[in-house]
């Protein structure tokens, strides 16, 4: 209905607004020269631009361009990256100095619906990321690509090779909804969801990380992008920029060999080791209290189904892993009673051998990871159109032995001047993502990583690298069929290290086999016509679809996973339709007043399926494959599992902003927006929102111009941004039960939903400062800012007595305090060397102001014990478990038998938010040579580390060595400052063995401090020289050695903190993470 | 390329101007989820009503941890912790998955029955919910009952008493037992345990009216015995025929049988109190309830409760082929043996008529017969001076027999144990607590999510709200005082 009302409003607008004057004049011709400011040398690659056109070009090798400025028009702009951008008169000549700029204080920023504003103007904070580290330090994910760029900004990535990163700006404000921001391409928003570990292979065997969408765009193809933290920079995208926007411009043709073909291109590779590995023991192999004996792998022999390093010391002996018949030890009194069978040789899962230590057991699983990356981009423009098409390509071999990752990009992009009133743009990009045998990390015996914290640190890598299948005439398989009757002797036998739960690493990243594949094409299209100088309306069409497929084969006698094997195939399509239009108007009302005014709607329609069918390894199917190898449903030996889920949602939107600004000195913003959405009840389906800023140029209004203060500007804005929530959160519907005997069921859906639903809302102010110091060369923005978030629409648990798990609740309030810095400034400035140093700091308190009536706790995820939780009063993101049983003065209470007891009430152990985090980058030019460096890091903060608390419990990390460093259990381990319960001092020593298994009982011993600092960066650039370079037809080559996460500096000693569980709001839990790749490479790009 | 970019331009005006009349739909009915039904008749419901609850009672926490490992008939042979009475964090809230499983699907098809005047649909979701309240209640004590089941309604739903849960479980009982008419709609389909059978189904009410009646023998014989008279004059089950048996398919498997073969797992397995008593009665039952161990298979071995570390596994039974090797094994959920061994105790106790003795031998033998033991094997076991009855000590007999006879159904077994104290059980010599446990601690949820009511039940029954779990389980239910 209100659809319908928008051509009409098109039309009115045309009517009312439909003036036009323009004085006719003779087109200008303008030549010169533009030089570098502090070296005098000519420029290459400034974009000269006649102001309010498309018409442009490039300066050539000499620094000199020719543009030809049509009549009416009387003003040019210089921009070159990192440069201070010029604005000049139209004359004959104009010769231009530009200014070095590390971080833009004036300039062009591209704001909300793709408006460029003049940064002095703009009420809010809005940092601008420079493409020039985007476009030489390589990195698959673009999200990643941001890590340490810019103030506020929380990014974690996953390890997993092309796996999703999470951004966060300004924390979490919603406590189940999406926290992150909106992903905008040239003004037309994009998906950025995330096959989550929950995402693919369906309930049982899930945990394929497909990587989060927007980490799809090449960064080669960015031009800028600009970070709007919060809601105030945001109001105009709606409810889903109330998390901030992420506004990426691509390039176009018209950056690039105005007047000729334009051809720039890059190559790069980098390998890829891993960062950090948990630290293990290499003392003591498989086993259990001391004894190891190997005959099926699955119990049949002496504690062979251990997948646990407690047994025997690796001192190299062949005989005597298995005690005296009838000793079973599990105290110290009775180890030191106990005497090893040494007529009992020592055998392993390959036979008898030297019972010993392979240290690098894990670390040799890895490869060496190698990837590649190609682009190439051709553009050309003249004066009234423009064009560029590049074509890139991401190869990488990873780590995860058979894994491969290929990426490709084609992007074309173009814009044409029709006519001197009508303009088009046009993008248009498609991504192919191919992704092979992508490790799991679901945490289950498909996951390799679970296979290295249950494990022997004893096994010997290469017999598993060496050998995929059991040899059917080895007696040694006899014996292993004979205690597992559920290997299928129709299909290979798999050799591995033991056969009750753990496939080898290697078969699951050979044999097994998973394919992923992303097709995606985003495209969108302008058109503005320009009634007169202060009249233009755009009206722009954008749509963002994909299709994921993923497809798991997994072969018979997969140990642990599924003996009868199975497939799993998922088909998953999004689509995001945005058509809106803009009206633009600017006038001077009085002779120091300019005024701006943009009106416009939108209607944006998402549509989502997916289609899901499997044989065994999915939603608990009880299916298996009848012929062995053969991946069909119809191969199946009963009924697949299929599902088919659909859904849609609507939102419509009309929406305006006001700008006045006095003396380009003082500057105030309004903005409005309505929107109507189709997830919300009719009664509440439309919420209005406004904004209002302010940005006071002091040093210009007060005349100031001091070289020690030489640019101060204010800033200050208030907004508020309604949400809606997912589709169909409204009314129940029946879920679905079991198919028995062919017939479907149906089941009451434990969810209460709500009818009633109101729009969640964020309130957010903030203010800040940006100063320019020394002519700039000390530059301070600071912002402080506070957003609360109320209404909040989520589940919370309820009490299972009521006949239902959760209910939606329209309730709660999360608040967000916080400041920001960024610090730039240039140490040292001569003819030739320059040091710059650029600095982000940003400090972010998120408290759970309120939830509802009788709630204190909601229970964001819970894995293994540990709960991510949002507790009223409380910041939020706390982990919340188990601790041991302390008493009044702190000692750890023990019972009779030595060993810390639980108690039993759920306490904080940690909250997953750090204190602060930043990033520093120094970069140093001499002459043609730059080396930058970036170091980011976070203070505080906590992780629950399932690695360390399981690689305790199992025995394999370092630190369970403590109590064995004579043997098994000698001399046993008395847990320190620990009393009994009547509060005599505990004295009793146990076995290691008998502790760590006793902290299954209890969360604390798997918390960690996330504190760290990486050397994130580090690029060394040469230009090549000038003289050689012109010879090949370019004007600039550039050789740069790059390296991405070289060192880790970490409080804790077991993994890399910068961790990501998944996408979700779930964060700071941690699971057999892979290990970080540290890679190390170069790029070698040129330029027309 | 500019011509290519002067085609897309009039292109994208093309496409704006269809969007810019295209744009017309009803936002309310873009929200009607296409994915599941908002109304469903109890054909349909009742599939999953069964299959949910008795995944939650026979799932691996519950059903085997607390009911069959604590009846010491199965052990922990992996990780020995319900096995020594630990309970790890969070692991008795499986059980209360009833509430929003299986009995809110029972409830919601009771209220169809009552708006569609469908007396069998109502009948038959009110013995589900009888069925379920009991085990929940024998399980735990004191739970929410009358509120319960309530959704927005009431989310803080307060606990009855367990003695009023019992006179709610008689009432609804007898009510759905009276209401059932045979040849009156009831489930075509859907009825995964009798088929449509409704007479079948009001044999069932009345055996579970039975089965709570013989619990009251020590809180209050009187209404145990006016119960069971009850339940005897409005006909129990009369042969296997009648059991309440839930009968797996391959693609459906049971629990056992999908925690090993499915889950991968091989947590469970025999308990040595069980195999040792078979074995001493040669009772011809053993390689039924037991596979051989996988070292040798001429021996059967249990586990002995509550060790850290046991015997080697490949010296310990696995639970029987039936279950654990083929997914299509039944679930009995009540037996016609379970009937009789009750009324051989009521009869003993005097609230019935009848002989003792004879129906003691008979649920002895209904007992094999559901295992196709040969009328000779059982004749034979019958005449071992040890199994014969005796006056005497026929209490103990029955109850010795009854536990042999319930396995694979720990709940009932365990709520035996209890009751009887016969076989006299004793915990391990790792074990955390003096004695079996009595109880199975609430959820840990619940004291969150449901404090005031919590801390009030815990209070009623003589508990401190902050009572550790094993302070909980020393603590018996109302009907073991």
């Amino acid at each position: 209905m209100r659809g319908r009302l928008w051509p009409l409003v098109t039309v009115a607008g045309l009517v009312a607004l439909g003036a036009t004057g323009v004085v006719a004049q003779q087109p200008t011709r303008v030549t010169g020269l533009v030089v570098d400011g502090a070296t005098f040398r000519p420029m290459v690659g400034v974009q000269v631009v006649v102001k309010g056109t498309t018409i442009g070009t490039l300066t050539n090798s000499a620094g000199r361009y020719l543009v030809t400025a049509p009549p009416g028009r009387d003003s040019l702009t210089f921009t070159s990256l990192g440069y201070r951008t010029a604005t000049r008169a139209v004359a004959p000549e104009v010769n231009v100095q530009l200014q070095v700029e590390a971080v833009a204080l004036q300039g062009v920023v591209v704001t909300a619906l793709g408006i460029e504003r003049e940064k002095r103007s703009i009420p809010y904070s809005a940092q601008t990321i420079s493409s020039q580290r985007l476009n030489t330090v390589p990195t698959a994910n673009l999200v990643s690509a941001l890590e340490g760029d810019a103030a506020g900004v929380h990014i974690t990535s996953s390890t997993t090779p092309g796996g999703s990163a999470r951004i966060v700006l300004r924390g979490e404000s919603s406590i189940t909804g999406n926290n992150q921001p909106l992903f905008v391409i040239d003004g037309v928003p994009i998906d950025n969801s995330s096959g989550s570990n929950n995402g693919y292979g369906g309930g049982t065997y899930s945990g394929y990380d497909l990587g989060n969408a927007a980490g799809d765009i090449n960064p080669q193809d960015v031009e800028s992008i600009t970070v709007l933290k919060g809601p105030n920079a945001a109001a105009l995208y709606g409810s889903r920029a109330a998390n901030g926007a992420i506004v990426i411009s691509t390039k176009n043709g018209s950056a690039r060999g105005i007047g000729g073909w334009g051809v720039s291109a890059s190559i790069g590779g980098q390998l890829e080791t891993p960062l950090k590995l948990p630290n293990y023991q290499n003392s003591y192999g498989g086993g259990s209290y001391g004894a190891y004996d190997f005959v099926d792998g699955n119990g049949g022999g002496t504690n062979d189904f251990y997948d646990e390093s407690w047994g025997p010391k690796l001192d190299g002996r062949t005989s005597g892993c298995v005690f005296m018949p009838g000793q079973n030890p599990t105290t110290p009194a009775q180890a030191v009673a106990s005497t090893y069978n040494t007529s009992v040789p020592c055998h392993q899962f390959f036979g008898v051998g030297p019972w010993m230590a392979h240290p690098d057991n894990v670390r040799s699983f890895f490869n060496t990871g190698q990837v590649a990356d190609v682009n190439v981009a051709v553009s050309r423009s003249n004066q009234a159109s423009n064009m560029r098409f590049s074509l890139a390509r991401r190869d990488e071999n990873g780590m995860y032995p058979s894994n491969r990752i290929i990426r490709t990009n084609v992007a074309l992009n173009g814009g044409t001047q029709i006519s001197s009133k009508l303009s088009t743009q046009a993008m248009l990009n498609y991504i192919r993502d191919d992704n092979r045998d992508l490790p799991n990390q679901s945490y289950t015996e498909e996951d390799p990583m679970q296979g290295f914290i249950w494990f022997n640190r004893n096994v010997d890598m290469s017999l598993l690298k060496n050998n995929v299948y059991r040899n059917l005439n080895d007696p040694l398989t006899q014996q292993i069929l004979a205690g597992n009757p559920g290997l299928r002797t129709d299909a290979p036998i798999p050799y591995s290290w033991q056969y009750a739960y753990h496939p080898s690493p290697y078969w699951v990243a050979t044999v097994k086999q998973d394919y992923s594949t992303r097709d995606r094409i985003i495209g969108n299209g302008s058109a503005t016509y320009k009634f007169n100088d202060w009249l233009s309306l755009t009206g722009r069409l954008g749509q963002d679809w994909y299709q994921n497929h993923f497809r798991l084969n997994m072969p018979v006698n997969a140990v642990g996973i599924a003996l009868g094997g199975g497939l799993d195939d998922v088909a998953e399509t999004r689509s995001e339709l945005n058509a809106d239009f803009l009206a633009t108007l600017h006038r001077r009302l009085l002779p120091s007043l300019d005024f701006t005014l943009n009106a416009g709607g939108n209607s944006r329609v998402d549509n989502y399926s997916n289609n899901t069918a499997c044989v065994g390894v999915c939603n608990s199917n009880t299916a298996t494959l009848v012929i062995p190898g053969l991946y069909t449903l119809e191969n199946g030996s009963s009924q697949p599992y299929s599902d088919l889920y659909l859904s849609k949602k609507q939102v419509n939107s009309l929406y305006g902003s006001a700008n006045f600004d006095y003396k380009s000195w003082f500057n105030v913003d309004l903005t409005g927006r309505n929107d109507w959405s189709s997830t919300l009840p009719p009664q509440n389906n439309s919420f209005f929102y406004p904004s209002i800023g302010g940005a006071f140029v002091f040093t210009d209004a007060l005349g100031i111009h001091s070289s020690i203060l030489n640019y101060g500007k204010l800033r200050a804005s208030w907004t508020r941004v309604g949400n809606d929530t997912n589709p169909y959160q409204l009314l129940a519907v029946y879920a679905n039960g079991p198919v028995w005997s062919g017939l479907p069921s149906f089941a009451v859906n434990s969810t209460l939903f709500n009818s009633d639903l109101k729009p969640e809302q964020t309130t957010g102010m903030e203010g800040g400062a940006d100063l320019g110091f020394l002519n700039n060369r000390l530059i301070l923005n600071a912002t402080a800012y506070q957003k609360s978030t109320v209404n909040q629409i989520f589940p919370v648990s309820v009490s299972r007595s009521t006949g239902f798990s959760s209910r939606y609740i329209n309730s709660g309030e999360v608040r967000n305090r916080g400041v920001e810095l960024e610090l730039t400034t240039t140490p040292v400035q001569t003819t030739h060397f320059r040091w710059n140093v650029n600095v982000n700091w940003a400090k972010n308190n998120s408290d759970v102001v309120s939830l509802t009536g009788g709630v204190s706790r909601f229970v964001i995820g819970s894995y293994w014990g540990i709960s991510v939780t949002a507790d009223q009063g409380q910041p939020y993101g706390n982990l919340v478990g188990v601790d041991w049983k302390h008493d009044n003065s702190g000692h750890i209470v023990v019972d009779a038998s030595g060993l810390p007891i639980p108690d039993n009430t759920q306490v904080v152990l940690g909250n997953y938010n750090p204190k602060w985090n930043g990033g520093i980058t120094n970069t140093f030019t001499y002459n043609d040579v730059s080396l930058s460096l970036l170091f980011d890091g976070q203070y505080g903060g906590n992780i629950y580390s399932v690695t360390k608390w399981f690689g305790q419990y199992s025995g394999v990390l370092a630190n369970t060595l403590d109590g064995r460093q004579k043997d098994w259990c000698a001399p046993g381990l008395v847990v320190a400052n620990s009393v009994h319960e009547d509060g005599t001092p505990n004295t009793t020593a146990v076995c290691p063995q008998t502790f760590w298994e006793n902290t299954f009982y209890a969360n604390s011993p798997g918390i960690i401090d996330a504190s760290y600092l990486k050397l994130r960066d580090a690029r060394l650039s040469f230009n090549l020289p000038h003289r050689f370079v012109q010879r090949m037809g370019f004007s600039t080559a550039t050789f740069s050695l790059v390296g991405h996460d070289l060192f880790l500096w970490a409080k804790n000693g077991v993994i890399d903190p910068e961790t990501n569980f998944d996408a979700s709001n779930v964060q700071g839990v941690e699971q057999g993470q892979l290990p970080t790749p540290r890679s190390i490479g170069f790029t070698l790009s040129i330029q027309p | 390329m500019i011509k290519t970019s002067k085609l897309l331009s009039v292109m994208v005006v093309a496409a704006l101007a269809w969007t810019g009349t295209a744009c017309d739909r009803n936002l309310t009915s873009i929200n009607t989820n296409p994915n599941g039904p908002v109304s469903v008749a109890p054909p349909s419901i009742l599939p999953d009503a069964i299959q949910s609850a008795a995944s939650n009672i026979w799932g691996t926490f519950q059903g085997i941890k607390m009911g069959l490992v604590w009846d010491q008939q199965v052990s922990e042979i992996q990780y020995p912790d319900e096995d020594r009475y630990i309970i790890r964090p969070n692991s008795t809230s499986g059980m209360w998955g009833l509430y929003s499983g299986g009995l809110v699907n029972a409830q919601a098809i009771v209220d169809q029955g009552v708006s569609t005047k469908t007396p069998n649909w109502e009948a038959v979701g009110l013995i589900m919910k009888s069925w379920m309240f009991g085990i929940l209640t024998d399980y735990m004590g004191d739970i929410p009952y009358s509120q319960a089941l309530k959704g927005a309604s009431n989310v803080a739903p307060a606990y009855d008493k367990q003695q009023a849960v019992y006179t709610g479980i008689f009432a609804d009982l007898a009510k759905a037992a009276q209401e059932i008419a045979p040849s009156g709609l009831g489930f075509p389909s859907g009825d995964l345990l009798y088929g449509g059978d409704m007479t079948k189904w009001k044999k069932f009410a009345y055996s579970l009216m039975l089965r709570d009646a013989i619990h009251l023998s020590k809180a209050d014989p009187t209404t145990g015995a006016k119960e069971a008279q009850a339940a005897i004059a409005g006909g129990v089950f009369q042969s296997n025929d009648d059991n309440a048996t839930l009968n797996y398919t391959a693609a459906n498997p049971n629990p056992i049988y999908s925690d090993h073969w499915i889950g991968g797992r091989d947590d469970y397995g025999m308990s040595a109190t069980l195999v040792d008593t078979l074995k001493a009665l040669n009772d011809p039952r053993l390689p039924i309830y037991a596979q051989p161990t996988p070292a040798d298979p001429t021996v059967y071995a249990g586990r002995p409760p509550g060790l850290i570390s046991g015997p080697p596994n490949a010296n310990v039974s696995r639970i029987g082929a039936l279950w654990r090797e083929q997914p299509n094994a039944p679930i009995v959920w009540e037996s016609y043996a379970e009937v009789l061994f009750i009324e051989a105790e009521a009869a003993q106790r005097g609230w019935i008529a009848g002989s003792p003795a004879s129906l003691y031998a008979q649920a002895i033998t209904a007992s094999m017969q559901q295992y196709g033991i040969p009328q000779a094997q059982i004749d034979a076991y019958l005449a071992q001076p040890r199994v014969q009855f005796n006056p005497a000590t026929a209490l103990t007999q029955i109850a010795l027999q009854k536990w042999i006879a319930l396995f694979m159904n720990g709940e009932e077994g365990f709520t035996e144990v209890r009751r009887t104290g016969v076989p006299h059980l004793l915990p391990g010599p790792d074990a955390r607590l003096s004695a079996i446990p009595l109880r199975i601690p609430y959820p840990d949820d619940e004291a969150k999510l449901n404090a005031t009511s919590y801390d009030a039940a815990m209070t009623a029954q003589g508990l401190s709200p902050t009572a550790s779990y094993l302070v909980t389980m020393a603590q018996p239910v109302w009907w073991d005082k």
